[in-house]
């Protein structure tokens, strides 16, 4: 019977594809919507409006956070730098995002940075412990070596361990925000780049490889369950810091996914948009180091994208 | 009208105030506006802070003392008070009566101290008086005693704090500041403490400066306390009551020089003699000048003079001679220049204990001898001078950095970047790097194609201000390939405003 069944399916997929049979390929079309959504990308509204839009199709935001779970959102607050200038992620929808945590039941929401320049002023200038605290969220110092617990990374080439921050590895679920931005040693600074706020020792990345170990630390076997790539503001050279208000665009973008390089696929893609810039993905070895991990998908013509215009 | 007894109580409260403020100030537990106020108010502060314009706090203090005599040394000086809080402590718990003796006026040694202070001061030395300064002495056992001691304790505070979930406390890094200026510190105590606990204020007395100067306008000071002769009965009890050992235990005569204005004699007092009063109201009381000190004086000034002179002219070739540009420590920002701050520092290491980025240390001789101790910018990982932060310029209360507005001090040069290619990760390994550009605030290190797609870093002079971004991060350890080096006078950078241009417009994802 079995072995009947299997011919006569055979059969069937032939004559549909000699034939493309309609009702066959129409049930394919219908196949392909109910698959899930790798990809959102949303343009033209402002923070909290884009990020409502963009959670839509991946199923909300209680498809990630789970009631009463401890939930840590890790933006980049690098910088002693103000949101208009694009150096950290936008505020407010660093702020949104916890209070979306907090209604999905989240019991706590906790977000920090290991920062590069003094973490008080990068936490206060960028605007995002005002916001966080007002959303309900709790800032937690990434600032002492006393925070980071040595972690294994078996699937790491150049990176095999490294000292990660226990909100991370104590929480029950993560998600990262990265802001788009050019980078001088990275060339891309977005969501792979953005987990090395959640590592103590950078400079190792710096002299062994920072393309590679980049790819390496996302072998961390806790993943982001989402990446939300804040491209409300992006910087589009002289990053990650940035001189002043010429080195940043705004696209008011926002582009999500639970696949950190399809993401950071889609934003150089996206970032090379700007007229100004080309950067050609050869030189942003992380992404496809990354993909040679099997990390994620960084061929976005294999990905179910969702594009919305607000 | 104010009993006089109650003098002494006024004292204790403004001491306690002051040195809780001090203590604060110094731990970082306090904020810097309030502490960089109350530093004003210290003599030698307020001295530095004179010369750069500042006259104000200067002559407050000189009026006071000329009405009240030393007033500073029991109600403003974290030193004195420091001295005050350890006999006080001593006697709480030894359960001791205090019983002081009367001390000799050691005339040669302090006015030795003081001519030597002045002259090393006068002639540019300033280690003599930054050494002496009893301010700065307590700053120095502040900042490189108390501070750890307090770090310590907060990140106690905080493993207990954040094992329940709560983040008031953070751990902060706990690290001696420098070796040198830590053994300072420790023998400033050595001293003091064991002086403080058998002699009261014997080191006020004979060893600090300010305490000297000030003693002399004590002496001709217009309120002091003065003895009613008819009223004292030579019991003498104030005598074994007064910390600086100046009321002499057989005929009750006050070395105003002394006197430290603690006003502790007042309240012992059993008959009421002892009063405060207009120091030329006719009285049956005796002056302090039963024996002539003054042909001693001038045989102590002319040997200070004639020591300081012999000092200063060795130290001022050594000073005098020009240093090579690598060698320049760089100095805090708003330094304007060597001879300035080492003129106005008085290494009180205020500004080392409220650096957030810890990268202000004392020197040893990297400014020469006469600069030992003052603070220098030190560079390591992850300590470097924020872009945005002024804490030390703020802080200062002598002058020695001199604020300005942030928007200057961003374009404040206070050293130079020195790229070292054949150091450098992407040349030695032929990976991208780019850490010291990506701290850079300025983008005067600035990324440049080298080759197989790789970029390299290169230095833009006339951008950097020398924060120490690049050095800090480089991951080439222990000599990094980028290295901050001094520059000899701190000068803006003409740094052109550069036009807004206009936004690119995005309209595709692209993808």
């Amino acid at each position: 019977m079995k072995h009947y069944n299997f011919l006569r399916a055979i059969a069937l997929v032939g004559m549909a594809g000699v034939l493309s049979w309609q009702p066959i390929a129409k049930a394919a079309a219908a196949d392909d919507a109910a698959k899930p959504v790798d990809l959102v990308a949303v343009m033209g509204g402002e923070p909290k409006g884009m990020l409502l839009k963009a959670l839509e199709p991946l199923g909300g935001i209680g498809n990630f956070v789970k009631k009463g779970q401890v939930v840590v959102l890790k933006p980049n607050i690098g910088w002693d730098k103000t949101p208009e200038l694009a150096a950290n992620a936008n505020p407010d929808l660093v702020g949104a995002l916890v209070a979306l945590c907090l209604q999905a039941g989240a019991k706590e929401v906790q977000v920090f940075d290991h920062t590069c320049d003094d973490w008080n002023k990068c936490y206060n200038n960028s605007g995002i412990r005002k916001a966080v605290e007002a959303a309900g969220g709790k800032m937690l110092p990434g600032n002492d070596k006393s925070y980071y617990k040595k972690v294994d990374l078996p699937q790491g080439v150049k990176l095999k361990t490294t000292l990660i921050h226990e909100a991370i590895l104590n929480c029950d679920v993560w998600i990262n925000i990265p802001v788009l931005k050019h980078h001088g040693g990275a060339k891309l600074s977005c969501a792979m780049k953005n987990l090395m706020g959640i590592v103590w020792d950078r400079q190792y990345f710096h002299v062994h490889d920072l393309q590679q170990c980049i790819a390496d630390l996302c072998s961390l076997e806790k993943k982001p369950v989402l990446n939300v790539v804040d491209a409300y503001r992006a910087m589009k050279a002289n990053g990650p810091q940035g001189r002043n208000q010429n080195d940043v665009v705004t696209l008011k973008t926002l582009i999500v996914s639970p696949d950190i390089v399809a993401a950071d696929a889609a934003a150089l893609t996206f970032f090379n948009q700007i007229p100004s810039v080309n950067l050609p993905e050869s030189e942003v070895g992380h992404i496809y180091n990354a993909h040679q991990l099997q990390l994620g998908n960084k061929n976005l013509k294999d990905l179910n994208i969702k594009r919305i215009k607000m | 009208m104010l009993k006089q007894k109650h003098l002494k109580n006024i004292r204790i409260i403004s001491a306690i105030l002051v040195l809780a403020l001090f203590v604060c100030g110094f731990t970082n537990i306090l904020g810097t506006a309030l502490i960089h106020r109350a530093g004003h108010l210290q003599f030698v502060p307020a001295l530095l802070a004179a010369t750069t314009g500042l006259v104000v706090p200067l002559v407050g203090l000189l009026v006071v003392s000329l009405l009240f005599g030393r007033v500073y040394c029991s109600f403003l000086c974290p030193t004195g008070i420091l001295q005050d809080a350890v006999g006080r402590m001593d006697r709480l718990f030894r359960k001791k009566k205090m019983k002081f003796r009367t001390e000799k006026p050691h005339t040669i040694a302090r006015y030795t101290i003081l001519g030597a202070t002045v002259i090393a001061w006068i002639v540019g030395f300033n280690a003599v008086l930054t050494l002496l300064d009893p301010y700065g002495a307590f700053g120095r056992v502040g900042a490189n005693i108390l501070r750890p001691i307090a770090a310590a304790g907060n990140n106690l505070l905080a493993l207990i704090f954040n094992a329940f979930g709560d983040y008031t406390f953070y751990t902060i890094d706990v690290q001696i500041v420098s070796v040198a200026s830590l053994v300072v510190a420790i023998v400033t105590l050595a001293v003091i403490v064991p002086l403080a606990l058998r002699r009261g204020r014997y080191y006020c007395n004979v060893i600090c400066p300010v305490g000297t100067l000030l003693g002399l306008i004590s002496k001709v000071s217009l309120f002091k306390i003065r003895v009613d002769e008819t009223a004292c009965n030579k019991c003498l009890l104030c005598a074994t009551k007064c910390k600086s050992g100046c009321i002499d235990s057989k005929s009750g005569v006050i070395d105003y020089s002394r006197c430290v204005a603690c006003y502790n004699c007042i309240p012992v007092c059993n008959s009421k003699a002892l009063k405060v009063q207009w120091a030329f109201k006719k009285s049956s009381a005796k002056n302090a000048s039963a024996v002539d000190t003054s042909k001693r004086e001038a045989l102590a000034t002319g040997l200070a003079v004639a020591m300081t002179a012999t000092l200063s002219a060795c130290t001022s070739k050594a000073t005098a001679a020009p240093k090579e540009a690598h060698e320049l420590p760089i100095m805090p920002p708003g330094a304007a220049d060597s001879k300035h701050f080492l003129a106005h520092c008085t290494a009180c290491h205020l500004c080392v204990a409220k650096c957030p980025s810890q990268c202000i240390k004392p020197a040893f001789l990297e400014y020469g001898w006469a600069g030992v101790l003052q603070p220098t910018m030190k560079y390591s990982v992850g300590s470097y001078c924020n872009y945005g932060c002024m804490v030390c310029m703020d802080t200062c209360p002598t002058g020695a950095l001199r604020p300005m507005p942030l928007s200057e001090k961003r374009k404040l040069q206070i050293g130079v970047a020195v790229f070292d290619p054949t150091h450098c990760v992407v040349s030695t390994s032929g990976t991208d790097c780019g850490a010291c550009s990506e701290h850079c605030p300025t983008q005067a290190v600035h990324m440049v194609p080298y080759k197989d797609g790789l970029r390299i870093p290169q230095v833009d002079e006339s951008l950097c201000v020398g924060c120490g971004g690049c050095q800090s991060i480089c991951p080439v350890r222990p000599t990094t390939a980028i290295v901050v080096k001094g520059v000899a006078v701190q000068k803006h950078l003409n740094i052109a405003q550069e036009e807004q241009a206009e936004e690119e417009v995005v309209s595709d994802f692209g993808f």
